[in-house]
């Protein structure tokens, strides 16, 4: 069975820690995603899978195939572990058309002409480039190179995908069409893969599991949903969607489990729903996604409604089509919110919904988050 | 709809092993690291023998640098070389500079037209450029004798240091005029617009902006050109000959070819002086380019230099380009072309009094001539061809290659760039006397192929390594996971990418190898002659007739492959 297993993988490129003891562990079939920003050690531990790269320390093992072991010594070189791979630049052979760029791998394998043939024609046809199959790279679009690099990938059946950017150099709308595409033949040939991209919708979108990765290590896996309504920390908040941070500290417990948070920026205190549990008067860090925030004018409801809801002011907004955005300021805040209606008043109620909100411990996410850049 | 792949079974690869591939590394850095060494450590040893290395009994000593020091024509020869040296290098990039500004920067008539002229004497051996301004420009030239009898007097001295720096220069100039334009012409113009709008004329940006920021490529083809100048052969054995005027490279041939029992251990001190002068100068070039980085001038955004207007004056700048061309290398070729097909060539009579088919004649009988033909163009062949692939393979394991080695590997094989020509012959002559498994080859032409290589590793070198730098390293990547071994991915994908860069490489090696005399002069026997020494032998035995024929020949050869190499290969001879 084709898992992929990691363990303690470790790469320094000179001073830099480039990957720093990193774990985890892809199904059979599993679609799994490493996401982060550039420089996190994303790429490096792909290529270290692949055996591009030789890392300096731990483990990498798929199926029952041994590809990298430190303790032993033991480095499988590249070509021998059968993986596919799609390169962010697709990395096409200029000199070879498309029909050859397929039949390399295959006339490596001394696969027989005719087996050749069918399996190239099975290829041209899932990746739908039956028609272009004498044309040279140069003369593709993007969208074209990179379905032949998944088909060059694919076409030796490897043993799992591996795929670093591929839809990076793709325009925003065919992306979005490659993604829904590049999904649909993953789960179609049941093939374990390993994709690696610094876009969160990307990872979303495509992703059975997620893992996050900051500075060569992994901060937290979980499946799409739970990445993006129960971050681990503020920084997968930060970095996947949209968040606002407002820094408080632990006022006491409240009802069914729920805490109570005293905002630095108001009086006020929010009450919150989590199953974490800090100690009185820890510093805290809430997070909450600008789509959850509710804004009420304060004209129409004199009185505070019933809730998390503070006083604002609407500092601006801007319509970006699908929702308006404005900003609000709460005490010393800015605070981001997404309405489906323009808000024109000047002074309103913001709500911060309970159990739309995660809580962090302040002191560790003094890094990564940045609460004024609104 | 499409078929289910997993039912597709996975055929295993047969690979081979990762020992047969070290192996290939190996043999490759080790062949470099014999052909780079073998030549430089006899140099070295010779120096420090008391006698010649094939004498058993020898002993280390200090004896012949004491020697070489306290000869006064040595001294002599090293005030000679300087001078000419300094003097060559200053007029060379002088007039490169000024080519580079007027043909690349302003609007004077025919600029494109022009800058290929200029660029033609690249192209001829310094050696055939010497007889044709002897010819024409010697005490007893054509052009001499016209000015004589208009003057009076004769106007000038061919055979004095200025004068051989002046024709050093028609050789040279094309360097500095290379390094200078292609600097001029990738200059940011926005940094001459910041000149131009806080007020500076055209004259005063050129002179303050521009000019300063060619700095980089003025020293560097500097030092080069000096470089080069120091170890010329050409220009003292033809012109410094007949006035007993003597540099480095014709002492090392007189003390050599000169005396019956040739000095071996006199020759060794002075050639390992010569060495230690010229690798300084190239650790200077490589901290110049190093250097450059600070004068960095191009941008990632395409933009056009702009072109500086002369008004009326290009028409004059125009004609004194045209004027040194005429003079420097237009005259002197119709001078060499005439005196082949004349018995006399004198400005008293007309030259059709004197036509004769005689001196072509002359070098179709003497089958030495002869040889020496066929000889050159099988080096230049098979030397051009196989320099090339190894060369290729060398930049494949250096640069493209988990070899341990490959850091040394890649220092080697641009290392011959410190080793003058002479050197290597000398370095060679007694690697081969040296080496009995060698024996066979020596005095022969493939002798002087494996000669010919080693000084030309470093040029074919920069002709290969660039372009496999351009070529993406996931190209290699996505070769080696779909299953392909090093090996497999080096011929089956890089090599073939790098077919332009290796058919530029060849006709690189094709033209310096047809050129090429200086490191024959100590590998030569009977039966392996080369034009150009044949040439230069028979020129010192007065017989100019067949020497200006036989360089006719080499020019057309020579015309012939560049003009292939650009039609056929679209290849950019000089990178």
């Amino acid at each position: 069975m084709p898992e992929i297993v990691v363990q303690n993988l470790y790469k320094r490129f000179g001073d830099v820690v480039a990957v720093d003891h990193i774990s985890f562990f892809v199904q059979d079939g599993e679609f799994l995603t490493l996401l982060g920003p550039s420089g996190c050690g994303k790429t490096t531990t792909l290529f270290g899978v692949a055996g591009l790269d030789r890392p300096d320390g731990g483990l990498i093992r798929v199926g029952e195939v041994t590809f990298f072991d430190s303790a032993s010594g033991h480095f499988v070189v590249p070509e021998k572990r059968n993986c596919g791979m799609v390169f962010q630049s697709y990395a096409l052979w200029p000199h070879m058309n498309v029909y050859e760029n397929l039949a390399f791998p295959l006339k490596l394998r001394k696969v027989p002409k005719k087996e050749r043939e069918e399996r190239i024609g099975e290829i041209l046809d899932l990746v739908e480039l039956q028609v272009q199959k004498d044309r040279y790279p140069h003369q593709l679009s993007g969208g074209q190179q990179q379905r032949v690099a998944l088909g060059r990938a694919l076409v030796y059946s490897p043993t799992v995908l591996l795929l670093d950017e591929p839809l990076s150099n793709l325009d925003a709308k065919l992306r979005e069409r490659a993604r829904s595409w590049l999904k649909h033949i993953q789960a179609q040939l049941g093939i374990t893969t390993v994709y690696v991209t610094h876009d969160q919708t990307e990872a979303l979108v495509l992703s059975d599991r997620i893992a996050v990765m900051r500075e060569g290590s992994i901060r937290q896996v979980g499946t799409p949903q739970e990445i993006y309504a129960r971050p681990a920390e503020p920084f997968v908040a930060d970095f996947i969607g949209t968040s606002n941070f407002l820094r408080g500290h632990m006022a006491g417990p409240s009802a069914n489990g729920a805490i109570s948070v005293r905002l630095e920026t108001t009086e006020a205190s929010i009450v919150i729903n989590t199953d974490k549990s800090f100690a009185r008067e820890t510093p805290l860090l809430v997070s909450v996604r600008p789509e959850k925030v509710r804004v009420v004018d304060r004209s129409s409801e004199a009185t505070v409604p019933e809730g998390n809801w503070l006083e604002a002011e609407v500092v601006d907004g801007i319509y970006v089509g699908s929702c308006y955005r404005h900003r609000l300021r709460i005490g010393q805040t800015l605070l981001r919110a997404e309405t489906e209606a323009e808000v024109c008043a000047k002074s309103v109620w913001v709500s911060i919904p309970s159990d739309a909100c995660a809580v962090f411990e302040a002191n560790t996410a003094q890094d990564g988050v940045d609460e004024t850049a609104i | 709809m499409v078929a289910n792949e997993r039912t597709r079974p996975r055929v295993p690869l047969r690979l081979p092993t990762v020992r047969a591939e070290h192996l290939i590394q190996y043999s490759i850095a080790g062949l470099t690291a014999v052909l780079v060494l073998s030549p430089l450590l006899p140099v070295l040893y010779s120096s420090f023998r008391d006698r010649p290395l094939y004498d058993a009994g020898g002993v280390l000593s200090l004896g012949n640098y004491v020697r070489l020091f306290s000869d006064p024509a040595f001294h002599r020869v090293i005030g000679d070389t300087f001078s000419f040296a300094v003097l060559a290098t200053i007029i060379s990039v002088g007039l490169g500079v000024l080519m580079a500004v007027v043909i690349g920067r302003t609007d004077v008539p025919a600029r494109s037209i022009l800058a290929e002229i200029v660029l033609w004497p690249i192209y001829l051996s310094p050696l055939v450029v010497a007889f044709a301004w002897v010819i024409m420009y010697s005490p007893a030239g054509f052009g001499t004798l016209l000015a004589k009898n208009l003057f009076g007097i004769q106007p000038w001295n061919l055979y004095s240091i200025p004068g051989m720096a002046l024709v050093a220069s028609v050789s040279m100039m094309p360097i500095a005029y290379l390094y200078c334009s292609s600097s001029a012409a990738v200059a940011d113009p926005a940094l001459e617009d910041a000149a131009r709008s806080i007020g500076a004329g055209p004259l005063r940006t050129l002179l303050t902006v521009t000019l300063p920021l060619m700095r980089p490529p003025i020293l560097y083809s500097a030092v080069l050109i000096f470089t080069i100048a120091l170890e010329i052969l050409s220009i003292p054995m033809v012109l410094g000959g007949p006035v007993g005027i003597n540099f480095f490279s014709s002492y090392l041939y007189n003390q050599w070819l000169g005396g019956a029992r040739p000095d071996y251990g006199l020759v060794g001190a002075a050639a390992v002086v010569l060495l230690v002068i010229v690798t300084a100068l190239v650790l200077v070039q490589n901290s110049l380019l190093r250097e450059s980085a600070r004068f960095v001038t191009v941008r990632g955004k395409a933009s056009r230099p702009h072109i500086f207007k002369l008004g009326r004056q290009r028409w004059i700048i125009f004609a004194f380009i045209c004027l040194y061309l005429l003079l420097a290398a237009i005259l002197p070729m119709i001078g060499l072309i005439m005196r082949a097909f004349t018995k006399f060539l004198t400005p008293l009579a007309p030259p059709w009094q004197f036509l004769t088919l005689n001196n072509m004649k002359v070098i179709f009988s003497y089958p030495a001539y002869v040889r020496s033909i066929t000889n050159s163009i099988v080096i230049a062949l098979i030397g051009g061809v196989v320099t090339t692939l190894f060369v290729a393979l060398v930049a494949l394991v250096a640069h493209r290659s988990e070899f341990r080695f490959r850091r040394v590997l890649d220092f080697l094989a641009i290392y011959p760039r410190a080793m003058p020509g002479m050197i290597v012959g000398i370095g060679f002559f007694w690697a081969l006397v040296m080496l009995k498994p060698l024996g066979p080859i020596r005095n022969t032409i493939w002798g002087l192929t494996i000669a010919f290589s080693v000084r030309y590793l470093p040029t074919a070198f920069g002709a290969i390594a660039p372009m496999l730098a351009r070529l993406g390293a996931e190209l290699d990547d996505a070769a080696r996971t779909v299953g392909a071994s090093w090996w497999t991915t080096s011929w089956a994908i890089l090599l073939k990418l790098l077919k332009p860069a290796l058919f530029s490489s060849f006709i690189l090696m094709f033209i310096q190898m047809i050129k090429e005399y200086g490191c024959a002069v100590f590998l030569v026997a009977p039966g392996s002659e080369v034009m150009g020494l044949t040439m230069l032998q028979f020129w010192v035995q007065g017989e100019t007739g067949p020497v200006a024929a036989l360089s006719l020949l080499q020019v057309v050869i020579t015309m012939a492959i560049v003009y292939v190499g650009r039609k056929l290969f679209k290849v950019r001879i000089y990178a």
